[in-house]
């Protein structure tokens, strides 16, 4: 019995395809795939916008915690005095000392 | 046509030409997938639905692509045939048969004309391929029709190279079988 010969067929298929078919499959394929791009933009714009605000809350819960809290209050008042003022305020107490009467 | 995966997946990682490398995509595989698909599922409708479904996993998962460039071609396929599978199972439910009996009932719709063939021999053919195991069945279209080395159809299949070169080697005794009788 003669051996059947694949290159008798080849890659011939039985099938067809409507007339127009692959354009307009290609068209429905990239109008899905551009689609997917805003989308892909719209998602990272979002997490963007997200991560600022996120992002500046933080900042601002920080600055009330430095700038607010009682201990740092008074730790910026006293940089804000100069040495000579310091110097001044404390020297008033010198002659106390000297007055202390210990028995 | 001749697909550059490399410059594809260089302008789909580029945020600005991304569009670009999507349609570049579409443009080098759109009619091999269907194809694919088409013998896989016979019906047309069925194959341009598979297609569609296709190309919608393909754009959702290609951020995840992390294959090197070569690999692209198997990976989309990969994806297609995975959804034409599905497909089959489906319709393997829906008429209590397994995934290797559904060619034969495959088979009946190119002899009720559904699939349009105008050709005896190649009727034949087909009819001998889906009288193959679903394994065997794909193996033999990968490697024959779209001309896959083994390591590429063993991406796309999940077997290993030396499974696809025994199942390639049986679906061609198979076949040859089929059509000397």
């Amino acid at each position: 019995m003669k051996e059947f010969d694949f290159n008798s067929v080849g890659k011939r298929l039985p099938y067809s395809v409507p007339e127009g078919f692959f354009a307009q499959a290609k068209a429905q394929a990239k109008s899905a795939s551009a689609k997917r791009v805003v989308g892909h933009n719209t998602i990272i714009y979002k997490v963007a916008l997200a991560a600022a605000t996120l992002l500046a809350i933080c900042g601002a819960a920080v600055w009330l915690e430095v700038y607010t809290s009682p201990e740092n209050q008074y730790e910026r008042l006293l940089s804000e005095v100069s040495s000579d003022m310091l110097w001044e305020y404390v020297s008033e107490y010198d002659t106390d000392i000297e007055n202390i009467d210990i028995e | 046509m001749r697909v550059d995966s490399a410059e594809i997946v260089r302008l789909i990682n580029l945020p600005e030409r991304r569009s670009e490398g999507l349609s570049l995509l579409v443009e080098a595989y759109t009619e091999p997938l269907y194809w694919h698909l088409r013998r896989m599922v016979v019906v047309h409708e069925d194959a341009e639905d598979a297609l569609q479904e296709s190309w919608l996993k393909i754009f959702a998962a290609i951020d995840h692509f992390r294959g090197e460039s070569d690999g692209l071609k198997a990976w989309c396929y990969r994806i297609a045939t995975n959804t034409a599978l599905d497909k089959l199972r489906k319709r393997c439910r829906w008429r209590w048969v397994t995934l290797d009996s559904v060619g034969a009932e495959l088979s009946g719709l190119i002899d009720r004309g559904d699939a349009n063939s105008p050709e005896e021999l190649e009727s034949m053919f087909q009819k001998a391929i889906l009288s193959l195991p679903a394994k065997q069945r794909l193996v033999f279209n990968l490697r024959y029709y779209d001309e896959m080395e083994y390591r590429e159809i063993s991406q796309v299949t999940g077997i290993s190279e030396s499974a696809c070169k025994t199942n390639y080697h049986y679906a061609q005794q198979r076949v040859k079988e089929f059509m000397m009788r």
